[in-house]
């Protein structure tokens, strides 16, 4: 069998494509091979972090925000981030994150805790999927960081977090509403929330009811 | 009975298949469109092996589409066991030696069969320790160990 190391001599177009199916924290990970592979994974169009409750409560913070400050961000298409536990540390609650990617076109966020506190500089982001379930005072600018969205899938306590922002070129959008409270939120900032969706074609509603699902209505113009 | 195109392997092998199956692969459609596919298409970076396996490759995934189709009208929760099975389909089809996987990567690549492509993309580095990658892919380390130790020190967060 030949020992020839024949991966580095790719171009660079395939290594990334090979790095791009791998999660974040193994891909930074080979900066160490070589010189070669010092800087190929700060090119990666696609990043991925996940932090999910097998592996222990370390926080992802430090890894995304270290990462994403060397990366080369205007690259990046796809930034998925999926934490099921703690976000970050007592001290680096509430820290933004700025993005500077003008490239980036699909966002997902799994962040129940709601620790984040606002994204910038995405104008291309054509679809997101937000679980932000948690309160905050905050809301409103996190929200509106994905203002430029055609698809956008939301997991919320209340539609009036959002109602007031402008959704120009919002096509589809998927509501999951967490009503723990009341068994139906209220009509009035829905309503709002379509005023402010201009061209909006396909609405899909999902109202979870002390983790009951109902079943969901969806309604096309 | 349908047009037939032949491939020929590196080894100079011919390989005849239906044009629906050569199709996926994006270069070679581009021949076809341009009508010069006649005596045959030369694949002298392709060996017999490769070209087995992507042939393979191209012809299940164009019976599952073909499938999906006739099954278009009664989408039920079949539709969703055709995936499952062509996903496991997938999976079974890249347990191979490295060599081959790296062959039928460059393959894929060359061929413009993107879902090819991005299976034996992720099948190369996926659930691998740096150890395990610098082990299979003979990658040579060129740091010295000051180097290296700086590379770890100053991206210690990468490590941790």
């Amino acid at each position: 069998m030949s020992c020839e190391d024949k991966i580095s001599a790719l171009h660079d177009d395939l290594l990334l494509k090979i790095l791009s199916q791998v999660p974040t924290k193994d891909a930074v990970t080979t900066m160490i091979l070589s010189k070669r592979w010092g800087l190929v994974w700060t090119m990666v169009p696609k990043l991925e972090y996940k932090d999910t409750w097998k592996e222990g409560d370390k926080s992802i913070w430090r890894l995304l925000e270290k990462s994403l400050q060397l990366h080369k961000a205007p690259v990046l298409e796809i930034l998925n981030i999926q934490v099921e536990c703690q976000f970050c540390d007592d001290a680096d609650v509430g820290k933004s994150l700025v993005l500077d990617s003008p490239g980036l076109r699909r966002l997902t966020l799994i962040d129940p805790h709601g620790d984040l506190d606002s994204i910038q500089n995405m104008p291309h982001l054509d679809w997101a999927y937000v679980l932000h379930f948690v309160p905050n005072p905050k809301d409103k600018k996190f929200l509106r960081s994905f203002s430029s969205v055609k698809v956008l899938r939301l997991s919320l306590r209340n539609v009036e977090c959002c109602s007031t922002i402008k959704f120009s070129r919002l096509i589809k959008v998927t509501l999951h509403l967490y009503c723990f409270d009341d068994f139906m939120c209220s009509l009035e900032p829905l309503l709002l929330f379509l005023h402010n969706s201009p061209i909006l074609k396909v609405l899909e509603i999902n109202y979870v009811s002390n983790f009951l699902h109902l079943p969901q209505n969806k309604i096309q113009f | 009975m349908s047009k037939k195109i032949i491939f020929e392997s590196s080894e100079g092998e011919s390989f005849e298949v239906d044009e629906a199956v050569a199709l996926e692969c994006q270069t070679i459609k581009n021949m076809i469109e341009d009508d010069c596919t006649d005596g045959g298409i030369p694949l002298a970076n392709v060996n017999s092996a490769t070209l087995t396996k992507v042939i393979d490759y191209c012809k299940k995934h164009v019976e599952a589409a073909a499938a999906a189709e006739a099954n278009a009208g009664d989408k039920d929760i079949y539709g969703a066991n055709k995936d499952i099975e062509l996903k496991t389909w997938d999976e079974e089809f890249v347990k191979v030696d490295q060599p081959l996987l790296f062959d039928l990567m460059l393959a894929a690549n060359f061929l413009i069969i993107p879902g090819l492509l991005d299976l034996t993309c992720k099948t190369m580095m996926r659930g691998k320790t740096v150890l395990q990658i610098r082990e299979i892919f003979h990658i040579k380390k060129d740091y010295t160990d000051a180097e290296e130790a700086e590379v770890r020190k100053e991206n210690a967060w990468a490590f941790e």
